[in-house]
């Protein structure tokens, strides 16, 4: 077995071995959670509030981190955390955090968290309540 | 038709290609620059000016077919023009306004040394005291990172500018060592491809302005080519002694260590002569990591192993963020775990270990740019990760090559031994006669 065989060899097995594990080590993350955001205000061309309604059908109770991201992933920042009760819906209106200041003009995102499990709601500047 | 172009012309043509390729990017600059003229403020007015100006020249000089002969004053040109711009940005925009919580954790940090305190014992967002405060790095459990995570030599950096009462968001000492890398990857390319320096600088991020908006990588980027520029010349010790000045500001360097350790032993005749190259290596690579870190290492082991390890075992901790495979869990698309993330980090480090001990490990220059691969696969990978390997990357092409042009001084001390060699065998010759 010359080198190349040696190299081809070690390549086909990391490529599939890696492969392998992403098979078991693929995490189910979708939070079996509905969000949606019903206002969006907006002041000084900056998102100030966002109120979303979040439906927690499970029998458990959630705690959940709310996080905003602006298109640009560097721009993520927390906002609170929300504890949604089994099996009900709750309303929440978000403020903006002090650390983050959101351009209305951007396609932005709030993503609820509940450890590993996640669910993403994408809104758009022609949803907002408020004009930009 | 079968073009036959000889290697001399095809030199030529290269570097007028590569005039032409910096002239696109001053366009680009410059076009930006425009977008920002405001007509209470004259400074982006005339950098529009001098931008599409000087992208002109020097497309002027490649399409004249001269590059090849001035590439080396458009490069120098360029950095003087880098300069200048981020002299009138320290002018106009000096602050305390913060781009990312690296640079504020590294202020804060600073100020907490010269106060005689551990940073690595502090929660910084506790000793917070200016008005502007960056986007944090977002934890999976909710909070933000706090600590210091980095090495001590990031942040010591800062300490003169805390000293000296520099702008407190670091962005002098940032553009001094971008400049200064910008100086030494300019100097070292022969003519013909210096501009190619700037391309890596500039192409695909300015690097110096993300270095004054808060991006700190140049600050290890810069010691790592130094480390490359002495391990070219076989000076070992002082290759050494820049990668641990290098891996003394941030993690990333960490990953070139064990290929440097292949390199080290196949290059030697024997076995034990290469652990004895180790050996050394290790020394002096050792002192120079360990002279800013020790202190902090025995006053609070556990606070700087936490800090400093923060990036690196930052799987399933915090955000996975990047370019990389990580995209495949934040976006939610095909979400893998944490520790999938440790076990490609992990493996693919040992696959570039055995690849390279098969095949590349007579060169060394360029495994400086292995770092960028391995976190390809990390939780993660961050742009700026891959931005900085392109300066890397090019002045490992030039040691590939051979190509590097030691400089004037060098040029001058040869020319005149070479000038005293020949006096001698032609006075010898006369003397045979």
């Amino acid at each position: 077995m010359n080198k190349h065989h040696l190299a081809v060899g070690l390549i086909l097995v990391w490529v599939l071995g890696l492969s392998g594990s992403a098979v078991m080590m693929h995490e189910d993350t979708k939070l079996d959670a509905t969000a949606t955001v019903t206002n969006v205000n907006v002041e000084d061309e900056h998102v100030q509030t966002v109120t979303v309604s979040i439906e927690n059908p499970s029998s458990d109770p959630l705690s959940l981190t709310a996080q905003f991201w602006r298109d640009d992933q560097f721009s993520q920042a927390n906002w609170a955390v929300v504890d949604v009760p089994a099996q009900t819906t709750r309303t929440v209106t978000l403020k903006r955090p002090n650390r983050i200041t959101v351009p209305c003009e951007k396609t932005t995102q709030l993503q609820l968290i509940d450890g590993a499990k996640r669910t993403t709601v994408v809104f758009t500047p022609s949803n907002y309540t408020t004009a930009c | 038709v079968k073009i036959d172009i000889s290697g001399d012309s095809l030199n030529d043509l290269s570097a007028n290609l590569w005039a032409g390729v910096l002239a696109a990017l001053l366009f680009q600059v410059g076009f930006r620059v425009w977008m920002a003229i405001d007509p209470a403020n004259w400074l982006p007015a005339i950098g529009t000016v001098v931008l599409y100006g000087l992208a002109l020249v020097v497309l002027l000089i490649g399409v004249t077919g001269q590059a090849n002969a001035h590439g080396k004053k458009i490069a120098w040109i360029g950095i003087f023009v880098l300069g200048v711009g981020a002299a009138v940005l320290l002018f106009t925009k000096v602050g305390s306004s913060f781009g990312t919580d690296a640079a504020l954790f590294n202020r804060l940090s600073a100020e907490l040394v010269v106060e005689g305190r551990n940073p690595y014992t502090a929660n910084l967002y506790e000793q917070h005291h200016y008005a502007s405060t960056p986007f944090p790095t977002p934890k999976i459990d909710g909070g933000v990172v706090s600590s210091l995570s980095y090495p001590a030599g990031s942040m010591l950096l800062f300490v003169p500018s805390v000293l000296l009462g520099g702008p407190p968001n670091g962005m002098i000492t940032m553009a001094v060592v971008t400049l200064l890398a910008g100086v030494v990857l300019v100097h070292d390319s022969p003519a013909a491809v210096a501009p190619v320096a700037l391309i890596a600088l500039l192409a695909a991020g300015n690097m110096l302005f993300a270095g004054i908006g808060g991006i700190l990588d140049t600050l290890w980027a810069f010691p790592l080519i130094l480390s490359m520029r002495a391990w070219r010349r076989d000076a070992l010790c002082r290759a050494a002694l820049w990668l641990g000045v290098a891996g003394a500001i941030k993690q990333t360097v960490w990953f070139v260590a064990p290929f440097l350790a292949i390199w080290l032993l196949q290059r030697a005749p024997t076995v034990r002569g290469g652990l004895q190259d180790i050996r050394q290596v290790s020394i002096y690579g050792g002192i120079a990591f360990l002279v800013p870190n020790l202190p902090f290492m025995l006053d609070a082991p556990q606070a700087w192993l936490t800090g400093t390890f923060t990036p690196l075992g930052g799987h399933g901790t915090l955000n996975p963020l990047g370019r990389g495979l990580s995209v495949l869990t934040w976006t939610g698309i095909y979400p893998l775990s944490p520790q999938w993330y440790t076990l490609a980090l992990g493996s693919t480090l040992l696959l570039g270990l055995a690849l390279y001990a098969l095949y590349w490990s007579e060169e060394t220059a360029w495994v400086a740019w292995i770092a960028g691969v391995v976190l390809f696969v990390h939780w993660r990978s961050l742009n700026s990760y891959f931005i900085t390997l392109l300066p890397i990357a090019y002045y490992a092409m030039l040691c590939q090559a051979d190509a590097i042009d030691y400089g004037y001084g060098r040029r001058a001390i040869r020319y005149w031994r070479e000038k005293g060699t020949v006096d001698t065998a032609q006075a010898d010759d006369r003397s045979h006669a």
